[in-house]
């Protein structure tokens, strides 16, 4: 009975120990380099994901915005300031499942975004990681100025970058990558042509397929206009090339004369954004 | 000049018959009168001194064999040296008596002892039990061991700002 009482407290001390000792703390310790010398915030965003044994994602879960001021720093705690950064909340995962961790980090001073960008993703494989995040590798944004928003809580779109890829058929896809913040998961994209001079009035890119890729970064897909199908009196009928709408052409190669509206919103509509990238106005 | 003849008789009839003895002696050793031995003889009997008792009734029948107090002098030799002989062997009894109790309290501790240190071999103390060390000697190791984890988390926790928390 006494030998059972003794090991059983034993073992209950060195777990509370073990407990107190590995249990407790951040689950980052967030490296930052090279903070802006004139950014007096930051803002902190996490999505974490659960992958399956396979890396499939399995949940995924973004976190509210979480901003820290940084007015205090001084010069040389810029170059190499840490912070402990507890996920709280964030989706657990199983024996035989991966915790995978995006962050993203935006740094402003006042209504100006200096710098913002997210950091690959960190696999949780241990209680606790570093995260190193190089403010020199971050972009400093296009679209810098926030106007009424507030990166606590409103979405916000800083930069977005056009290609033109073909989809499987051939057929000519307006890409859109869109680097922002804090975008819900359900947001949907509508793009349009502001004034374009040669039609003389506004375009609208209708079917867009708005892809979710991360709380700060978007994919938007748009089919170019199809090439007509025209009797040719072979056996087959083949489909023509036809040159693509010079709206598009001059969107690709001339996008800062082109000016290309965006429009974000949620299915609610509690959070939206709009901006019109290039042309003659660029807010 | 003490008259210790005088003094011995005021002794005997105070009933302190040693003392009396004593004087009788030493009236022997002023003035030798086999009488005097015979008295002493008497009186250490009275205080029941059967030894010197007897002695000094030897010594009167040695002084003085004719003396028509020898036969009862040597009668009282004779119930003396057997009453000296009894009281002998009652004390020699007494101390086999005590012997024999001292070695049987001597028999009984031991054994109480060989209980003791039987019941010690069979129940010993927990620090004598070999898993007591195991787990103490464990414990340590892993407190030691846990403290050395702690120390280490706590460095890599140290950060320089506060903790931020986000929550989902």
């Amino acid at each position: 009975m006494s030998l059972f009482r003794t090991r059983s407290v034993s073992a209950a001390l060195l777990g509370l120990l073990m407990s107190g000792a590995v249990g407790c703390g951040p689950d980052f310790k967030l490296i930052l380099t090279n903070i802006p010398s004139d950014a007096d915030t930051l803002y902190f965003l996490t999505r974490t994901d659960i992958l399956n044994s396979s890396g499939q994602v399995v949940q995924s879960k973004v976190s509210k915005p979480k901003s820290e001021s940084i007015r205090s720093l001084s010069a040389s705690q810029r170059e190499l300031y840490s912070y402990g950064l507890t996920l709280d909340g964030a989706p657990v995962a199983a024996s035989d499942q991966n915790r995978q961790s995006i962050v993203s980090v935006a740094a402003t001073q006042n209504s100006t975004v200096l710098r913002i960008g997210e950091s690959a993703p960190v696999v949780m494989t241990t209680q606790f990681l570093d995260l190193q995040i190089s403010f020199d590798s971050l972009a400093s944004p296009p679209r810098p100025m926030l106007g009424t928003k507030n990166l606590n809580k409103d979405m916000f779109m800083t930069e977005a970058r056009r290609f033109l890829t073909l989809d499987g058929q051939l057929n000519g896809i307006l890409r859109l990558e869109i680097i922002g913040w804090n975008f819900p998961t359900d947001v949907q994209a509508k793009l349009s042509i502001p004034n374009y001079p040669a039609a003389g009035q506004s375009i609208e890119l209708t079917n867009c397929k708005t892809t979710y890729d991360s709380p700060s970064t978007l994919t938007v897909e748009w089919p170019t206009p199809k090439p007509a199908v025209v009797n040719t009196g072979m056996p087959m009928q083949m489909p023509m090339p036809t040159p693509l709408p010079s709206y598009v052409i001059d969107l690709i190669n001339n996008p800062t004369q082109t000016a290309l509206g965006i429009s974000l919103s949620n299915t609610d509509g509690s959070r939206a954004d709009d901006w019109t990238q290039g042309g003659q106005r660029s807010m | 000049m003490v008259d210790h003849v005088q003094l011995a008789q005021q002794l005997f009839k105070e009933q302190k018959y040693s003392a009396a003895a004593e004087q009788l002696k030493l009236a022997y050793e002023t003035q030798p009168n086999p009488l005097f031995l015979f008295n002493a003889g008497q009186a250490y009997r009275k205080a029941m001194w059967p030894l010197e008792s007897k002695q000094m009734y030897e010594r009167f029948v040695e002084a003085a064999p004719d003396h028509p107090l020898v036969p009862e002098a040597k009668g009282y030799i004779q119930t003396l040296t057997s009453l000296i002989e009894e009281r002998q062997a009652k004390q020699k009894v007494e101390l086999t008596l005590i012997e024999k109790q001292g070695e049987l309290q001597e028999q009984v501790r031991k054994r109480e002892e060989a209980q003791r240190a039987l019941e010690r071999a069979k129940n010993p103390p927990i620090y004598r039990k070999p898993w007591f060390w195991a787990v103490t000697g464990g414990a340590v190791a892993a407190v030691g061991v846990t403290l050395i984890v702690s120390l280490a988390v706590s460095a890599r926790f140290r950060t320089d700002g506060p903790i931020i928390s986000v929550s989902y």
